[in-house]
């Protein structure tokens, strides 16, 4: 059983700029954090993997992939990262697109350090819980792949609330059977109550 | 004794001289008279008496007996000889009369007062003096008068070897008696005179002569005889029927025999050749003479510079006239067949000035064939009596040749009379109207020469530019009215100075040496010189400097022409101060435009500065920190701080207002300044900006922040070029290459999609814009600044697939690049 939660948060700083980008890493290094930085959005995409902790700090523009871009791309792949837009550009539609799109914090360059670290601190904290959730529903996920197939049917049936005899009826087995297979289920999602079975289910979609 | 003497030096002989008189004598006359002393009087005689060359003088001393009779004796041996007797002042007048009457004496015997000693030697030098004179005049003769008598006596054969001689020599001898009977004859008086020796002999000479000569052959025979002198040799024309006319040249002189019969000798010469010679060099000389006189009237006709042309043509005329005796004289014009009478000296009414005639209707139709005259005598009795001028005008004589002007035909010179010419023109004659021909043809060039030349330095006093003329020593000769207009001196005050005092000392002393060095070596120089006014007043000249040369290309001249041109200069100055203000004004433009780009620019470095200080701020709060990342921290700070400055000196740099001097510049340093300018706006617009530049570009010749406006100008457009084109595909490529022979150039490609084709046409028109913003000057000023440049900018592709716009540069003649 995985239990990712103890794994530090990270600081990924994409900046185009070498200056702004080693400052902000000589910052948040400063306090504490690990920080990886990246030259390009491209760069970053590219070795981005579902389930990265940590926060993103972000120039919004940029040659080739802007910022924006590669926000959205993040958004529409479900990652959950908190995202704080760095720019030098106070110009409203980009904002506003930054923030539609799920931006954390938008933060004007230059910044004040303890802002943006206060920023980075605030987005760890609310993304813990998000990660923690995170981490169940991919416990559960991971629990659920451990069912056989048999399991799965029962269970989805149990899910809409489905009687042990009419779950039986409908896949022709025994009541018996079925009762079976739902003690096996509940044993092996670690769930103790119908209630919680429905609950660890319905995380996973 | 008789001392050796000598023909030279006199010799004097003394007879009892005193040796104080002898030493006198020989005290002033040693150098030219030797001194002989004979002892007595009987050695004198034999002396002459044995035929040896008697003295020059004799001097008798004051104590010799009888003088007179000494001085008888040697007179009857040599009348010549002068004789002085010495003797006492008391006796001298005494001495003097008996002299005087003695019959055998004459004045060579001179008594000499011993009172005038101091005298003597004067006497008897110009004494000594006269006898050698008349002795070389006489001695030939006499000579041979004595031998010729001796001979016959003494030596018969010689006498006959004589006659031998005589008939041999080719002189013809023959000898008369005082009536003039030919005594003797010998072969080649026989021959000259082309007659017999028996016909001859016992005939007087005169016969032998033409009736016209004979008086004046007797009038020489008589003078010979009478003188007994050898008479002057003289012409005489014999007409022989055989040789014709033939010239003898007689010489008489008259014998006298031992008989003391006379006779005279006359002497021969067939001098035909000669005399027929001597009259052709009179003949010669007469035409040369007439040549001569000719010569000095047209000397003086063409030196006199107070008469017109047409004056001196008028003199030569009547000069012409007067010479060849022909009233009529015509210098014509001959035009398009016709025959123009120019200029003429005659009563007659056909030939006055202004009559038109037919050119083949006058003799000169002839004549104008050739340089060499016609000559026409006596046209009545000749085929040219057919000639419409004879049927006219009877003109009996003429003489006329033709006058080239230029090589070309002007007309001729002619004279003529109605009269017939007694005597035939000579070569003289033709050799004069030439010479006449060719001063008129002379004279009229020169009048159409001066013509020409009038018109020419009146176009130069009149023309509207300056023009100095100076010599080869660069002192000013000449100037125009231009030339004094425009400076403000005088011509007075110029001629024979050099042009320093024009000098504005804008130009240093290295370039008039250049210049001078330049045109000195005949090379025309033109350009622009800084010159000064009188009153102070500094103007650009436009100057043309040409070097004149002399038909042995030597330079004798420079003529340097120019005209005031400041105020061109003023306009072009400004207007290109205009241009420069202009391209200052769309340099802020873009800068205008581009502030966003430049704001996150700038924003960047202030950024990281600001992020990196407030990290080391935290870091010296916290308890142990650690030194090093502080020193990172600051080092950080520093160099962003730099990065920054550099920024802003690029702005400053790009945004001033002068303009610097074009100096040879590397453009890949202008370009990667280009890109650092414009680098943001890319980033915003997310164009991959990528730089080319070729290895071992050379250097161009250019003012480094125009170039910086034009490339800046090209991208930026080509940015807005991509808008419309997705964001991983735009891209825009500076290349810098090798154009051609000393050209580099620079292209700004874009990977948009091509201007359309009437934008294309109109890109480079003032205020012609597509954007919204922007005064639609950039791409004109960016032409006109690479156009100042000497480059040239321009659309050199536009695809679908993108532009590319290309300037070129001239490559700078230093040194390579890397």
């Amino acid at each position: 059983m995985k239990k990712d939660i103890t794994t530090k948060p990270i600081i990924y700083i994409v900046d185009d700029n070498p200056a702004v980008r080693d400052a902000i890493r000589f910052l948040v290094q400063q306090v504490g954090l690990t920080a990886k930085v990246y030259i390009s959005a491209q760069e970053f995409l590219d070795q981005y993997q579902l389930g990265m902790r940590g926060c993103l700090v972000l120039d919004i523009r940029m040659p080739g992939l802007s910022g924006i871009e590669l926000q959205e791309k993040l958004t529409l792949v479900g990652a959950h990262l908190p995202v704080i837009i760095v720019t030098g550009h106070g110009d409203v539609p980009i904002t506003v697109r930054a923030m539609k799109a799920g931006a954390f914090e938008f933060l004007q360059k230059p910044f004040n350090d303890q802002v943006l670290l206060d920023t980075i601190q605030a987005a760890l904290k609310k993304y813990d819980i998000v990660w923690e959730q995170d981490d169940k529903r991919s416990n559960a996920s991971h629990s659920l792949s451990t069912l056989t197939r048999r399991e799965r049917e029962v269970l989805e049936l149990l899910r809409y609330g489905k009687s042990n005899k009419i779950i039986a009826r409908e896949l022709s087995l025994s009541v018996r059977t079925v009762e079976g297979y739902r003690a096996n289920i509940t044993e092996k999602l670690g769930a103790k109550s119908l209630g919680q079975l429905i609950d660890l289910v319905i995380k996973t979609e | 004794m008789i001392n050796e003497l000598t023909t030279q030096a006199g010799v004097l002989q003394l007879l009892g001289v005193s040796a104080t008189v002898t030493e006198q004598i020989h005290k002033e006359l040693f150098c030219t008279l030797t001194l002989s002393e004979v002892q007595d009087k009987e050695i004198l005689y034999s002396h002459f008496e044995e035929g040896r060359q008697p003295a020059d003088t004799l001097l008798l001393g004051i104590d010799i007996d009888e003088p007179v009779r000494i001085a008888q004796r040697v007179f009857t041996y040599d009348k010549n000889i002068p004789i002085f007797i010495l003797t006492s002042p008391s006796r001298c007048e005494q001495l003097k009369r008996t002299l005087m009457f003695s019959p055998l004496l004459g004045n060579e015997v001179v008594p000499w007062s011993t009172e005038e000693m101091d005298s003597l030697p004067g006497a008897i030098r110009s004494a000594v003096e006269r006898r050698q004179t008349r002795m070389n005049y006489q001695n030939t003769i006499s000579k041979a008068h004595i031998r010729m008598e001796k001979l016959p006596l003494l030596q018969p054969e010689a006498t006959h070897y004589l006659d031998q001689l005589l008939d041999h020599a080719p002189i013809g001898v023959l000898t008369v008696d005082v009536e003039g009977s030919i005594l003797t004859i010998n072969h080649q008086a026989i021959s000259i005179l082309n007659v017999s020796e028996h016909s001859t002999l016992g005939r007087s000479i005169e016969e032998q002569f033409a009736e016209c000569e004979r008086n004046r052959l007797g009038i020489l025979l008589r003078q010979a005889l009478d003188s007994f002198s050898r008479q002057e040799p003289k012409i005489f024309e014999i007409d022989s029927k055989v040789k014709g006319v033939s010239f003898l040249e007689v010489t008489v002189a008259p014998l006298a025999y031992r008989t003391g019969q006379r006779g005279m000798m006359i002497i021969i010469q067939d001098v035909t050749n000669r005399v027929s010679a001597e009259r052709e060099r009179q003949r010669a000389e007469d035409d040369l003479r007439f040549h001569a006189t000719v010569l000095s009237s047209f000397h003086e006709i063409s030196s006199n510079i107070e008469l017109s042309l047409k004056e001196k043509l008028q003199r030569v005329l009547t000069l012409g006239s007067e010479r060849f005796g022909l009233p009529i004289a015509i210098l014509s014009h001959i035009v398009d067949e016709k025959f123009y009478i120019q200029d003429s000296v005659s009563t007659h009414p056909a030939f006055l000035v202004g009559l038109v005639k037919n050119l083949d209707q006058t003799y000169c139709s002839a004549a104008i064939f050739s340089n060499e005259p016609l000559a026409l005598e006596n046209v009545g009795i000749t085929q040219w009596n057919k000639h419409p001028t004879y049927i006219n005008y009877k003109l009996e004589t003429y003489i006329g040749v033709r006058v080239m002007v230029e090589g070309s035909l002007y007309g001729t010179l002619c004279f003529a009379s109605t009269e017939p010419r007694k005597t035939s023109f000579r070569p003289a004659d033709f050799e004069i109207l030439k010479l006449m021909s060719q001063w008129v043809g002379n004279e009229l060039q020169r009048e159409s020469a001066g013509a020409y030349m009038r018109k020419l330095s009146s176009a130069l006093e009149q023309a509207a530019d300056a023009v100095i003329i100076t010599d080869q020593e660069r002192l000013i000769e000449y100037v125009n009215p231009a030339f004094e207009k425009l400076t403000g001196y005088n011509r007075e005050e110029v001629l024979g100075q050099k042009t320093y005092f024009l000098r504005s000392g804008v130009h240093d002393e290295t370039f008039y040496d250049e210049l001078w060095k330049s045109i000195s070596a005949g090379i025309v120089y033109r350009g622009i010189l800084i010159n000064r006014k009188k009153n102070g007043t500094v103007y650009h000249e436009q100057k043309t400097i040409t070097p004149l040369k002399d038909d042995q290309g030597v330079i004798t001249h420079f003529i340097a022409t120019g005209h005031d041109i400041s105020d061109l200069v003023r306009a072009e100055e400004q207007d290109r101060q205009h241009k420069a203000e202009l391209a200052h004004v769309a340099r802020l433009s873009i800068l205008g435009e581009m502030t966003s780009g430049l704001a996150h620019e700038l924003n960047q470095p202030l950024c990281a500065i600001t992020t990196y200080a407030q990290t080391c701020l935290r870091i010296i709060q916290s308890d142990n920190y650690n030194e090093g990342d502080i020193r990172y921290g600051l080092q950080q700070v520093v160099r962003q701080a730099e990065l920054g400055g550099e920024i802003f000196r690029r702005l400053r740099n790009f945004a001033r207002k002068e303009e610097k001097e074009q100096h040879p510049i590397s453009l890949r340093d202008v370009i990667y300044e280009v890109s650092g300018f414009i680098n943001a706006e890319c980033k915003q617009n997310q164009v991959r900006l990528r730089i080319e530049v070729s290895d071992q570009l050379p250097l161009v010749m250019a003012d480094p922040i125009q170039i910086e406006q034009v490339l800046i100008n090209l991208v930026r457009n080509s940015m807005d070029a991509l808008m419309d084109v997705a964001a991983e595909n735009r891209s825009i490529i500076i290349n810098a290459s090798r154009y051609k022979r000393n050209l580099v150039g620079v292209r700004v490609k874009d990977s948009g999609k091509g201007c359309p084709k009437d934008v294309a046409d109109r890109l480079f028109e003032p205020f012609f814009t597509t954007k919204r913003s922007g005064l639609g000057i950039g791409l004109g000023i960016s032409q006109s600044i690479i156009v100042a440049h000497g480059g040239r900018l321009w659309l050199e592709s536009n695809t679908e697939n993108g532009a590319t716009f290309c300037f070129t540069l001239s490559a700078s003649k230093n040194k390579k690049q890397e």
